[in-house]
């Protein structure tokens, strides 16, 4: 099918109550960001009470985070920083009309979200086998190391959660548009768009904190 | 430029400049020393987050509205940080 054909066949992008697709991004877009600033204080906290953790005992948490494996955390923020360039020149492919690049750079953003969760798997599989999972077969010494690997589960498991969402919403808009179901300016893909980029900036914080600034 | 062009040279540089820090940080975690490791890892991921706004997900391109929800967020943030380890502080004196 045609690329004209595709978008053709797309439904009016148009809802209720706005009266031009203009005014409906902005409010969709304001939305999402209203979503992702609630995120980013979610999130923050997280960082927060990590901080502070790690003010009270530097030593142990700089112990801890020897055993975090940089290659791991380096070959994630690649495939990550990657997705986000595709998503977004997917988005201007979208809006450019170009319905068959648009679709082609879903699926590629799609399939390095998942690369990214296949990697974080070894590396968990990794992890499990050093016994760095708190409890009573850690394999470190003192409490707070426990603490900085309790923070390292949590938070890479909560972003991870974050980006197994985003692989389905960009799923999702891939479907449509390669059927045609959606219009080419519909506001969704600039706003999973956002949402996407939102998980990528909070993995590019987690990198350096937890593989890179606080090791001994 | 024709409507069908689809503009990837800036977000391309972004890319690149993302994956230089990306490699940069990865450079600190094997060879750097304590302090600069420390301080340089924290730069690098605020640069890296500065251009993935500006490059990548075009903030600058936003109403103002958006970027004032953008900025508010970040001011919470710094609030939050700022009042906690301000009470860290006294509970260590």
């Amino acid at each position: 099918m045609t690329e004209t054909a595709l978008a053709s066949r797309a439904p009016d992008p148009l809802r209720e109550p706005w009266s031009d697709l203009s005014r409906q991004r902005e409010a969709a877009t304001l939305g999402m960001w209203l979503f992702l600033m609630s995120e980013m204080l979610f999130f923050g906290a997280l960082f927060m009470a990590f901080s502070f953790s790690r003010a009270l005992d530097p030593a142990a948490f700089a112990e801890a985070a020897r055993h975090a494996e940089i290659a791991y955390g380096a070959a994630n923020t690649a495939v990550l920083v990657t997705s986000s360039l595709t998503i977004t020149i997917a988005v201007r492919a979208a809006n450019a009309e170009r319905a068959t690049l648009a679709t082609r750079l879903l699926a590629a953003t799609a399939l390095l979200g998942v690369a990214f969760l296949v990697i974080k798997g070894f590396e968990y599989r990794d992890d499990l086998r050093n016994h760095l999972f708190p409890g009573h077969d850690f394999a470190l010494g003192e409490n707070a190391t426990q603490i900085f690997w309790a923070f390292y589960w949590a938070m890479t498991g909560i972003h991870a959660i974050h980006l197994t969402v985003g692989v389905a919403l960009v799923l999702r808009l891939f479907w449509l548009v390669r059927g045609g179901r959606i219009s080419l300016v519909s506001p969704q893909l600039e706003v999973t768009s956002l949402y996407w980029h939102l998980v990528d900036a909070f993995w590019i914080v987690l990198f350096p904190v937890l593989y890179v600034a606080v090791r001994a | 430029m024709s409507a069908r062009n689809v503009a990837w040279l800036g977000p391309t540089l972004a890319w690149i400049i993302l994956l230089c820090a990306t490699a940069a940080v990865a450079w600190l975690g094997l060879e750097a020393s304590g302090r600069l490791r420390f301080g340089g890892a924290l730069a690098i991921a605020a640069l890296m987050l500065g251009t993935l706004a500006f490059g990548l997900v075009g903030v600058g391109r936003n109403p103002a509205l958006l970027r004032l929800v953008a900025g508010a967020a970040f001011l919470f943030l710094a609030l939050m940080f700022f009042l906690s380890f301000t009470d860290l502080m006294t509970r260590l004196r």
